[in-house]
């Protein structure tokens, strides 16, 4: 059998690659808060090297939640990409100086205006895979 | 919602080189203290083949996995590849696999005389798996932990042992006594070996098929329905393969000193285990079934390829 065989199957399929994953979050995809946090907490199937990986929370201005929806689909395209975008967030960054974690908190500005707001994230997860996603709360007191 | 994309093809072809150089150097140390030390010292130009290619491949695509990490996570600069080297726990533990692969190298490079020695024994054990460990702290069980991080330790320790020794034996073979000997001996460590790989390799596939979570048929349903049961499943048929050819020989062909079909058999053998590790570079880039709290609920667009030049580095 020619050793070339074994490498067929290689160039006909990919394969998936999400390993870590959002198990809880605060505030919760989709919810409508009356009281804002003081942070936004994730907590990630897997821990993540903190280094590579990046946290975003993103004012997306007084829209329903499909509108949010719509509009964080379209930031997330180049919103985690985006250097020296502290001013247009809602966040501070994250909380904390550890190395890897499946818990990450991120400090939220304070006196945010109400409305939707998109929480964003790219993760590099311990076992060397990437991932990215994010969610939308709104904030209604 | 979908978190897969397509074009981790690098990825897969940079882990089973990966897995290959590992198999390949530690196996042929292993067959060389254990399993035919005879045969190894008889054969030894042949024999260094193993190590050196084997040291090649794990540092080669342990290199290129990181370069194409840093690819994949905003462009590979000499800066951002080194941060990823010295600020990461994988880019650590990559270090650590270098020099490592280099230590054995030169261990295997000392007199043959020096492996009998039960000094040199420990010194290749410890050694061998602190490499290995490297590989089971940056796979799906170092994320894991716990029972899965022992689990996979003790499933690679096995497989390499008696596979890395079967490869070293199909490569060595010469049909003369002392090879008998040695195939005796690794069939005496085959018995042990797939004993302690299945039971790890079964607690491992429960893990990652949430099997310890959920109700049976549900696990059942991962299995089947999801991209990584469907990798396992290829993976398991490959490892049947190799079981069935090794008791064939073990049980049929070695009481009755065939030797010339025992040669073609130990080669397919060994053969058909190189596709096992190219499987099992697809099982290592697949992502175990998800069981979050929120899968389905979670984004719109996840799972996009992450290449150009993203670069949320300085956030925190």
């Amino acid at each position: 059998m020619k050793p070339l065989t074994f490498l067929a199957p290689l160039v006909l399929a990919g394969a998936a690659w999400a390993h870590s994953l959002l198990t809880q979050a605060t505030p919760a995809p989709d919810a409508t808060v009356k009281r804002l946090p003081a942070t936004v907490q994730l907590v990630l199937s897997e821990p993540v090297e903190m280094t590579f990986s990046a946290f975003k929370v993103y004012p997306l201005g007084s829209k329903g939640l499909a509108a949010a929806k719509r509009e964080a689909a379209r930031l997330f395209k180049t919103a985690l990409e985006a250097k020296n975008d502290r001013e247009g967030r809602a966040d501070l960054g994250v909380v904390g100086s550890a190395r890897t974690a499946e818990r990450v908190e991120l400090k939220l500005k304070e006196n945010l205006k109400p409305g939707a707001y998109a929480v964003m994230w790219r993760v590099l997860s311990v076992d060397t895979h990437t991932s990215q996603d994010f969610y939308v709360f709104i904030y209604q007191p | 919602m979908d978190h897969s994309h397509e074009g981790s093809t690098t990825e897969i072809i940079t882990r089973t080189l990966l897995y290959l150089g590992v198999f390949a150097q530690v196996g042929v140390g292993f067959f060389a203290r254990w399993i035919g030390p005879e045969l190894a010292q008889n054969r030894r130009a042949l024999r260094m083949v193993l190590p050196f290619g084997g040291a090649l491949l794990a540092v080669g695509s342990s290199l290129y996995l990181a370069y194409h990490i840093v690819w994949m996570l905003g462009g590979p600069t000499r800066e951002v590849y080194l941060s990823y080297l010295t600020q990461t726990q994988q880019g650590n533990l990559l270090l650590a696999r270098v020099l490592l692969v280099v230590a054995l190298l030169g261990n295997e490079l000392g007199p043959a005389a020096r492996r009998n020695q039960p000094l040199d024994k420990v010194v290749f054990s410890l050694t061998a798996l602190a490499l290995l460990a490297t590989l089971t702290l940056t796979a799906h069980a170092g994320a894991r932990g716990g029972v899965a991080l022992l689990s996979h330790l003790v499933h690679t320790a096995a497989v390499v042992a008696w596979g890395g020794s079967l490869l070293a034996l199909g490569l060595l073979w010469n049909g003369r006594p002392e090879t008998l000997a040695a195939v005796e001996r690794l069939s005496r460590l085959g018995g042990v070996a797939v004993i302690l790989f299945v039971l790890s390799g079964s607690l491992l596939a429960l893990t990652h098929l949430s099997g310890f979570a959920i109700s049976p048929p549900r696990a059942a349903a991962n299995l089947t329905a999801s991209a990584y049961g469907l990798a396992l499943v290829r993976k398991l048929l490959g490892v049947a393969a190799v079981l069935g050819i090794a008791a064939f020989n073990r049980w049929w062909l070695l009481p009755r000193t065939r030797r010339a079909w025992l040669g073609r058999l130990v080669r397919l053998e060994a053969l058909i285990l190189l596709g096992v590790l190219v499987l099992t570079g697809f099982l290592a880039a697949t992502s175990p079934p998800p069981t979050g709290l929120f899968d389905g609920d979670v984004g719109l667009v996840a799972g996009l390829p992450l290449d150009g030049a993203a670069d949320g580095r300085g956030l925190r």
